[in-house]
């Protein structure tokens, strides 16, 4: 690991697998929107609203993947110290938020024709929402403190103790749930699912997780970047 | 230990001198009491219903209200530096910070919130567990209140950023702490149950809390 | 994909809700690389003409 420590080294590798990411993104996301909006059949019970499941699940899956990999880069970080763990972690958040965001607006949309309410308390809702203020917290104190290094660890903590706490969220609220709602189970997804709504979905997911691939390397490219601004602006005060 | 009781000492001598404490807590808390009944309406079967919950809430609001206080003034001049080279290890000195931060807002809360409780029309029946249930959760309040206070000592803004840091991580104790206020009239073989996970997510922010947030502030000093 | 069924602007709003999000996020990304590296390229420009101008200095 110790290998891609140097910055110029990861930005030799991130340009030279940037192409394949961006490409692969793109394919991906024209063959899954294609199968999932031309060839997939309707549902006999939603009717088109199942097709928003391509754009939400996927949606619902990066948020959490992100965080995972945001809460595992700043593991790294304050562990190892590894210089690039910060900047994965750092540039990882704003994409994880609007990957949450959507998932939230997306769930909303399916919601209301689904179970006539825009919104419903059980615990995936609760703690995807959770999550989104969780993203908002850890941007926030990368704004908040000005100093990179105090920034960096102070942050690092914020997403251990953040990731810790989702699953205990989602404990309490589903315990909660089976306390005030014993009648209406609301299964998203229900039955097993048809391949002809498994493939799209799986296709979505992984043109999802591409894009957020491709997104992240640029970001962390550009994080880069602006740390050696800093610094050669400090310079040239300096004088 | 005895440097630990000094501590606690000094936080509550500092606290009461400077009014900041359990007045500040209990004026907010007070204020939030009338206006929830304003904002509901004086159903009186509705305001029963909700009293437990939110009790809850005004109670994990108002354990937020004074958390800059808990590092901040120590941190501007320099006392919190001392503290770290002092004989007590750093994760101590915020279990004192914490446990003086109980003592001075949670607890006095909680015994008096069944009191409080009458102006929602809280069912009788619950004082007890009420009152049992926000001593036992009010301590994780205030621990967790500290790590959000270590996190964001020194940076402006930092109240705002703290509520946002710390509401996710209290979710739990006020799930739990509802349900075992109103396990009563509800379902009674919860309250048990309830009570008991109320104080092993205390004793787990005993543990979690003090080490991240001695790290926090140790990131923030160097 | 049947354009008259029901609920039909749902699925609207939802692809184009995220088309939206996503191809923002796109774009921001992109543009603050691409700030970033004429900013750094105005940066090393100076630096080289600060060495240049400081070797003569040294030269004569």
């Amino acid at each position: 690991m110790q290998k891609y420590a140097n910055p110029t080294r990861f930005n030799a590798i991130a340009g030279a697998v940037l192409p394949w990411c961006a490409g692969l993104t793109v394919l991906l996301f024209a063959v899954g929107l294609y199968l999932g909006l031309v060839e997939a059949p309707q549902d006999y019970q939603q009717g088109e609203t199942v097709r928003i499941m391509f754009v939400h699940v996927p949606a619902a899956w990066m948020a959490m993947a992100t965080y995972t990999v945001m809460a595992l880069a700043s593991a790294v970080a304050i562990i190892w110290r590894h210089p690039l763990a910060d900047v994965a972690a750092k540039t990882a958040a704003p994409i994880g938020a609007c990957f949450t965001f959507l998932a939230l607006v997306t769930g909303s949309l399916w919601g209301k024709p689904m179970w006539g309410t825009w919104w419903v308390w059980d615990a995936r809702l609760t703690s995807v929402f959770v999550l989104f203020l969780l993203y908002l917290g850890y941007i926030a104190i990368w704004q908040a403190i000005e100093e990179p290094t105090r920034a960096a660890r102070i942050a690092a903590i914020v997403a251990l103790v953040g990731f810790v706490n989702i699953p205990i969220i989602k404990f309490s609220v589903d315990w909660w749930n089976s306390l005030h709602q014993p009648a209406s189970v609301l299964k998203v997804g229900g039955p097993a699912i048809h391949s002809s709504i498994l493939i799209p979905l799986l296709i979505m997911a992984v043109a999802y997780t591409m894009l957020f691939l491709t997104l992240h390397l640029v970001a962390m490219r550009t994080e880069i970047m602006k740390r050696r601004i800093h610094n050669m602006e400090r310079a040239e005060v300096a004088g | 230990m005895k440097t630990f009781l000094c501590l606690v000492r000094r936080e509550l001598v500092l606290t009461l001198r400077q009014g900041g404490g359990a007045g500040m807590a209990l004026g907010f808390f007070l204020t939030v009491l009338v206006l929830l009944p304003l904002g509901i309406g004086p159903d009186l079967k509705l305001l029963q219903r909700l009293a437990p919950g939110a009790l809850w809430i005004t109670l994990l609001l108002s354990v937020l209200l004074s958390t800059d206080r808990i590092f901040g003034p120590d941190y501007e001049d320099g006392s919190l530096e001392l503290m770290t080279m002092g004989p007590m290890p750093l994760e101590l000195v915020v279990v004192g910070k914490a446990f003086a931060h109980w003592l001075g807002t949670g607890l006095p809360l909680a015994v008096l919130a069944p009191g409080l409780g009458v102006l929602l029309n809280l069912d009788s029946a619950l004082f007890l567990p009420l009152l049992a249930a926000m001593v036992l959760g009010s301590l994780s309040l205030s621990l967790l209140a500290s790590l959000g206070a270590a996190v964001t000592v020194g940076i402006r803004k930092g109240g705002m950023i703290v509520s946002l840091l710390i509401l996710p991580l209290y979710v739990p104790i006020l799930i739990f702490g509802v349900a075992a206020t109103s396990a009563v009239i509800g379902v009674p073989e919860l309250m048990g149950p309830s009570m008991l996970i109320l104080a092993a997510i205390s004793l787990v922010s005993l543990v979690v809390a003090p080490v991240a947030a001695a790290a926090a502030l140790r990131s923030h000093m160097t | 994909m049947d354009w008259s069924a029901p609920h039909i602007g749902f699925v609207l709003a939802s692809y184009g809700i995220s088309a939206a999000v996503l191809g923002g996020l796109i774009v921001a990304v992109i543009v603050q690389n691409r700030l970033a590296r004429r900013k750094l390229d105005e940066l090393e420009g100076r630096q080289a003409a600060r060495r240049r101008s400081a070797n003569e200095v040294e030269a004569t």
